[in-house]
């Protein structure tokens, strides 16, 4: 099979790279470019474990072709955040909040979350809600995730959304 | 309600073995598989309450057969209880090591020594103390390890074949929830708007991952009482995903939920804690459904409450 | 679903090229979200034609009394624009109710209409407004009602191995007399396939004592979004009373006649909620257009 050349942003690195055309970018991401913080939950656009963001918007990379990332920003949970020494707000808040259980959700469920406080400072409960309602989780309840939210938008509130973008 | 905790008539038992180092750190090895639920804290807890270290002085080495002894799988609410006691016995042995040279160093009885805050204090004459770390270096002087295994299996017995008694568990935890509920009584859609808990633990030995299991719980049990259906056709699961097994998502918490955590010491317990893994789940089901046949004045006896099953009822008592 | 090739082009011409070029073993995709999962898992296709590079296809505008929508606008894009809040809340309202955040970014209204699920939330909404869709091919550009282009027994008239879904255009509504609504019911609030999806259009008399004319549209219940033809044949020229309402919702009823489905119930609850759901709607729609109700605030 013809193999496509694709060139795009991994968390503000530039990647090149082959790919055949049938690949989602889930496969992309964990076989090829070994980044296995996005998880396979179902294979199918239902669970959101797979949530990555494409130029600041969530989609689920499962069902995502990879060549439609050519020339545009891609972050996944690796790109948050530097390590321990440096957590992304939204990462410490989940931690302090006790929103994190077996964590297979987690990646996917922060990166929803980050996509929405880029878009809306100050989100509502409502909002809140509604940006993570295709995340699955059963270990929570979400309860704590969503509280987890609203501690790191307010932390974030006075923040630029994170510089590298493309939006 | 009430749930027994461990395996039911069974041993279960689960050990821990503990080593405290000449810099203070402790190494605590555990079979107990953290899935999430937040053990390796809670153990790492319960070693430092028990030596007076601080917290992030106890290393846990958890769930892995080249290193760590046997403690039994994380299911059965048992884990708090039983390799929680595990690691407090090893600790407690370790306690005891370090209480005798202690004593011999104060010059005071066996007896009279609390461990806080990485120092050994005389319990009547606080300014007399001294540091964990001289302890435990006098200790290796003298050729003694600060080293120790605990284990721990509740005691049960099996059932008697003739009387069909016996003793199923160590201890119970203890639930109440509450739910309400609002129907509507054209679609047949149920929404719970308030859901309460209340659960003997024990001792809280976490508070926070107390509340995550009880949330975590509380949203299953809802799941099980509205959505969640198996469906089968012919013996083959027809709806084997997410786009038919339906499961909430955040927007169908309740706009209240409350945990409320009640600490009625269990005896055999690690500082007196029992288990909730599974007590989390139980009462919700029947409580949102009770809630529902409060409502509407009929009962329904299996789950989930579908609005179609809600419609259907409603109309045969119209008839 | 598994591909040999994936093309991106850049232009509509560009797209049609390819497309003629495959002699019908290539497709059109846009976002995907209908196609790369588990239910298309074993068909093999040649090429994939990827259009969502052709900027000029995303748009959402009004002119005049014209408002358009570029095939490529995703859920989200409806779901967020001004125009669309201020002009028909309802579409925005339906917008919002597909899928999840995640699919309503990548997901298109295009895409919505071609694959022709019959309970799919924008194209639902966008039928109660009776608009008109722009198709092209190599044999160049034709129009025709949205509503005539769904296959009777199930699909779209629209060949995606040999056309492209352009823009889709309807009139403006005046809301002094005329509006419309959105509802669905669920196993779940969000992000679940609807038990029962319905959206509808009216618009009353100068003196609003009647109704002029109505559009109710609900799915699923046959193999393409249904028109409830009779109910509203009914409604034409009477007026809207609770009474008229009541029967109208019997009518639906049988209009809409819903078979027994394992996922989404039985027939008899199905058509129970059919009524419910129509009563609901054209109380909904007649309380919007009395109290000239506009931009979507989230939950009308």
């Amino acid at each position: 099979m013809e193999q496509i050349k694709l060139e795009f942003y991994l968390n503000n690195t530039p990647i090149s790279i082959e790919v055949p055309p049938d690949f989602m970018l889930l496969d992309l991401l964990r076989e090829k470019l070994m980044q296995t913080g996005t998880k396979r939950g179902c294979g199918n656009g239902e669970c959101g474990a797979c949530t990555v963001l494409i130029d600041g918007e969530a989609v689920n990379s499962c069902i995502y072709p990879a060549v439609k990332v050519n020339q545009r920003h891609v972050l996944t949970i690796e790109g948050l955040g530097k390590e321990e020494e440096e957590p992304h707000p939204l990462q410490e808040a989940f931690l302090e909040e006790g929103a994190v259980q077996c964590g297979f959700c987690t990646p996917g469920m922060i990166l929803s979350s980050h996509a929405l406080l880029i878009k809306n400072k100050k989100p509502s409960e409502e909002d809140i809600k509604d940006a993570i309602a295709g995340n699955l989780c059963r270990c929570t309840g979400y309860i704590k995730i969503i509280k987890a939210i609203k501690k790191a938008s307010i932390a974030t509130q006075d923040q630029n959304s994170n510089g590298y973008l493309k939006i | 309600m009430f749930y027994g905790i461990g395996y039911t008539g069974l041993p279960n038992p689960s050990g821990a073995n503990l080593e405290l180092l000449e810099d203070g750190t402790a190494l605590l090895y555990t079979g107990c598989a953290d899935i999430g639920q937040g053990s390796d804290t809670v153990l790492a807890q319960i070693v430092s309450e028990e030596l007076g270290l601080n917290f992030n002085k106890v290393l846990v080495v958890s769930a892995d057969t080249g290193r760590t002894p046997n403690s039994g799988p994380t299911s059965a609410s048992r884990q708090t209880f039983i390799s929680g006691n595990a690691a407090l016995n090893a600790a407690k042995s370790i306690r005891a090591i370090l209480n005798e040279k202690a004593s011999a160093l104060l010059e005071v009885n066996v007896g009279d020594l609390i461990f806080k805050e990485e120092k050994i204090y005389v319990k009547i004459d606080p300014d007399k103390h001294i540091s964990l770390l001289e302890v435990i270096k006098a200790c290796n002087q003298d050729g003694i390890l600060t080293f120790s295994t605990g284990w721990f299996n509740p005691d049960t017995t099996s059932i008697d074949i003739e009387t069909g008694e016996g003793k199923p568990y160590a201890t119970y935890a203890y639930a109440t929830q509450y739910a309400e509920v609002e129907v509507d009584t054209d679609t047949g859609e149920v929404k719970v708007n308030k859901l309460i808990a209340a659960h003997d633990v024990g001792k809280a030995i976490n508070v926070q991952l107390v509340e995550s299991q009880v949330e975590g719980g509380c949203i299953m049990g809802l799941g099980y009482a509205l959505m969640e259906e198996l469906i089968l056709e012919k013996g083959i699961i027809a709806n084997p995903n997410f786009k038919n097994y339906i499961i909430p998502t955040a927007h169908d918490i309740p706009s209240i939920i409350s945990v409320n955590i009640v600490e009625d010491l269990e005896k055999s317990g690690p500082f007196g804690a029992k288990g909730v893994g599974e007590p989390a789940l139980i009462p919700t089901t029947p409580a949102v459904i009770n809630a529902i046949s409060n409502a509407l004045g009929i009962r329904f006896y299996d789950c989930p409450v579908t609005p179609e099953k809600i419609i259907n009822a409603l109309h045969n008592c119209l008839d | 679903m598994s591909f040999g090739k994936y093309y991106t082009p850049l232009s509509v011409e560009e797209a049609i090229d390819i497309l003629n070029e495959y002699e019908g073993k290539a497709r059109v995709v846009a976002g995907g979200t209908d196609l790369f999962i588990e239910d298309t898992a074993n068909t093999k296709i040649d090429a994939m034609v990827d259009i969502s590079m052709i900027k000029e296809l995303r748009f959402i505008s009004k002119e005049d009394r014209l408002i358009r929508i570029g095939a490529l606008s995703t859920h989200t894009d409806i779901a967020d624009s001004d125009t669309i809040k201020n002009e028909c809340h309802f579409l925005s309202k339906a917008a919002s109710a597909v899928g999840s955040v995640q699919i309503r970014n990548v997901g298109t209204v295009g895409g919505n209409i071609v694959n022709a699920q019959p309970a799919a939330d924008t194209a639902l909404a966008l039928l109660a407004l009776n608009p008109c869709i722009t198709i092209v091919s190599e044999k160049g550009k034709r129009n025709m009602l949205m509503s005539d282009s769904y296959r009777l027994n199930g699909g779209s008239l629209i060949d995606p191995t040999r056309e492209i879904l352009l823009d889709i255009a309807f009139k403006s509504m005046d809301h002094h007399f005329e509006n419309g609504a959105f509802m669905r019911l669920g196993k779940r609030k969000a992000m679940v396939l609807p038990v029962l999806n319905s959206s509808a259009y009216m618009r009353l008399n100068k003196d609003k004592s009647s109704i002029e004319d109505v559009r109710i549209v609900m799915a699923p219940c046959s193999r393409i979004p249904l028109r409830l033809r009779n109910t509203e044949n009914y409604l034409i020229n009477g007026g809207h009373s609770e009474d008229i309402f009541i029967e109208a919702s019997k009518l639906a009823m049988d209009d809409a006649n819903p078979r027994n489905s394992c996922f989404r119930g039985s027939s008899s609850y199905r058509k129970h909620l059919v009524g419910v759901m129509v009563f609901r709607i054209l109380n909904q729609v007649l309380n919007n257009i009395v109290n000239e109700v506009l931009p979507f605030n989230g939950t009308n």
